[in-house]
């Protein structure tokens, strides 16, 4: 991680030439570590659950990692997954999505155990998206979180052979086999 | 899971006669599954380094699991691991603890993890725990939650091969390598 006392702004990032990716949480530039297979496997099976539904309902855009999120001047992050329903997609433009997705999916790493769980979760609540799914490789588990008031709520979990479902994705729901 | 209308308490959770283990949480009857080995080898390597530091220091008492924690009739809890300080012992009753431990440390597993990682984590909070470490031996982190007002704050955290430390009780650390390193994978 680059020690720097400066606040990195999302004009900063944009100068970065290095191969690594990051992000910006409060301003403070946080590497993003590659990726596990295991991870990159789970991305790539949730992806194609989302497509389905995507296919059936139109009701939006899905975006799979590297893509950037920029929040705000000092929050640039990229999820692994985010979902922009079809009213809103006027933020997503060529170089990212500026402003709020409806729907932020990450597959936690080890390594970004906190970033992931903790900073996030804030960080999504305090940016008004509605809806963050939390998924556990390690563990099998995967956690919906929604919006309530400012904080978000767990919505529907589960683990190995269970079912989420999603409260912005109208009767969208997930069995966890499909993916783990 | 028993199903039933009324809330269940303290007392209908004494007049249980099976052999399986539960927890109330709100009133509810929440069975316990039967844990891992990996996860009865990391509590009981956390457990070691806990219980050594405390009795070194004469700071309190650790308990191992089973052990019944009755925050509250509507609340009785069976943590992996909890520490009572000395100051405390006034709710160390004959077979159970009544009353909040200073910590409490949860090893979680897959099917209770919502339990461990939401539903305690507000319930220990609200019953003033002022730390809860939670310990993920799939992931291999350690996060160390320490009370801020109402809520839990990330005081610490490490995976793999780092370090994390307690708020409560000066100058322990935990090497995490020590933790996890013992258990053996499948």
């Amino acid at each position: 991680m680059a020690v720097k006392e400066k606040v990195w702004t999302y004009e900063d990032y944009l100068s970065l030439e290095e191969e690594k990716r990051y992000e910006i949480i409060d301003g403070e530039l946080l590497e993003m570590p590659a990726p596990s297979l295991k991870h990159q496997k789970v991305i790539w099976n949730l992806a194609y659950v989302f497509r389905r539904y995507q296919e059936k309902k139109d009701c939006g855009d899905f975006y799979l990692a590297p893509v950037d999120v920029v929040l705000s001047e000092e929050h640039v992050v990229q999820p692994d997954l985010v979902f922009i329903s079809k009213d809103r997609l006027s933020i997503a433009r060529d170089k990212g999505i500026f402003g709020s997705p409806d729907l932020v999916v990450e597959v936690v790493s080890p390594s970004t155990f906190k970033r992931d769980t903790e900073d996030k979760r804030k960080l999504y609540a305090k940016y008004g998206i509605k809806e963050y799914w939390l998924v556990f490789p390690e563990e099998r588990v995967v956690e919906v979180l929604t919006l309530e008031g400012n904080e978000y709520e767990v919505f529907s979990h589960a683990f190995e052979k269970g079912k989420v479902c999603s409260m912005v994705l109208q009767g969208f729901c997930l069995y966890l086999e499909e993916i783990f | 899971m028993a199903v039933r209308e009324k809330p269940w308490t303290y007392e209908d959770y004494l007049s249980l006669e099976e052999e399986k283990r539960y927890e109330i949480i709100d009133g509810e009857l929440l069975e316990m599954p039967a844990p891992s080995l990996r996860h009865q080898k990391i509590v009981g390597m956390l457990y070691r380094l806990l219980s050594q530091h405390v009795e070194e220091k004469a700071l309190g008492e650790v308990y191992i699991s089973p052990v019944d924690v009755v925050l509250s009739p509507y609340h009785v809890v069976q943590p992996d691991i909890v520490l009572v300080l000395k100051e405390n012992y006034h709710t160390l009753k004959e077979n159970s603890i009544h009353g909040s431990p200073d910590l409490v440390v949860e090893v979680v597993s897959p099917s209770t993890f919502k339990r461990d990682t939401e539903d305690k984590r507000r319930l220990y909070a609200k019953y003033g725990v002022k730390e809860y470490w939670l310990v993920f031996p799939e992931e291999r982190v350690v996060e160390v939650l320490t009370l801020e007002g109402n809520e839990y704050e990330v005081f610490s955290h490490a995976f793999e091969s780092g370090k994390v430390c307690s708020k409560l009780l000066e100058d322990f650390c935990l090497n995490l390598e020590g933790v996890f390193g013992a258990v053996v994978e499948r």
